[in-house]
């Protein structure tokens, strides 16, 4: 239906300054589609896209953790370590029971050093899957197994000075 | 594949990382390792690889349904990050 600018009234409404989230409201469905499409452009390696992608779900979706894990995901595929950061904690915040995203999450402490959150994190994720078989799990553990081998080395540094 | 997984879908392998020195050549290490997996999961290795990506996306559904949740230590660390930067 048109507004009285002759604009469709949800346009009108954003224009005027009406939140997106209430204007356009989306369903699990839609939210499911638009991260596909964020995925592909990702595995085609249209970056600009996908991260334009994953920004509209999220502000479409700001209360569901999809957008951020998707936003996340992509900048630490980009090595851009410290700006995955807050997409992937505010991920994982909303939904700490993916083992994806707080694996990815665990990555990212990994690469900023700090190995004691990293293990922390990384333990618990390898924890929700006793029977190793969830992939994100496997990563978490493997990921583990490379800080302890870290911290390791760092103890038998000084024995062989 | 379960879309929060797509920048590193595979499995690295842990005795690839056995003589990293610092947390640097451990990220070098790392990029080597996924750039591994993918290719290892891109010829159908790792586990679920095979599958389509919506048969994907419900296994991550029915996993995170099942109870497999997150411990109170790794909430706590989530709880810790939220209060401090990442310099």
């Amino acid at each position: 239906m048109l507004g009285d600018s002759g604009l469709p009234e949800n346009i009108q409404a954003v224009l005027c300054g009406e939140p997106l989230v209430q204007v356009f409201p989306v369903s699990p469905d839609d939210i499911g589609e638009i991260s596909r499409a964020g995925a592909q452009f990702s595995q085609q390696g249209l970056w600009e896209k996908a991260r334009n992608v994953f920004s509209a779900l999220v502000a479409l979706a700001p209360d569901n953790y999809t957008g951020y894990a998707g936003l996340g995901s992509l900048l630490l595929q980009q090595r851009k370590v410290k700006e995955a950061f807050p997409p992937l904690l505010k991920a994982a915040t909303l939904n700490s029971n993916d083992p994806n995203v707080c694996t990815n999450l665990g990555e990212v402490l990994l690469r900023v050093n700090k190995l004691e959150e990293a293990k922390v994190l990384l333990k618990s994720v390898a924890d929700m899957d006793p029977e190793k078989r969830h992939p994100a799990c496997n990563r978490a553990r493997a990921l583990l197994e490379a800080i302890e081998d870290l911290d390791r080395d760092r103890k038998e540094a000084p024995k062989a000075q | 594949m379960p879309i929060s997984s797509i920048s590193n879908s595979g499995l690295p392998a842990p005795t690839e990382n056995t003589n990293v020195a610092t947390a640097s050549q451990l990220g070098a290490s790392l990029d080597q390792l996924n750039a591994q997996s993918l290719q290892n999961a891109n010829s159908g290795t790792q586990a679920g690889a095979l599958a389509s990506e919506a048969e994907s996306i419900q296994e991550t559904e029915q996993f995170t349904a099942a109870s497999n949740q997150m411990n109170q230590d790794g909430k706590n660390v989530l709880t810790a990050l939220n209060n401090s930067k990442i310099e």
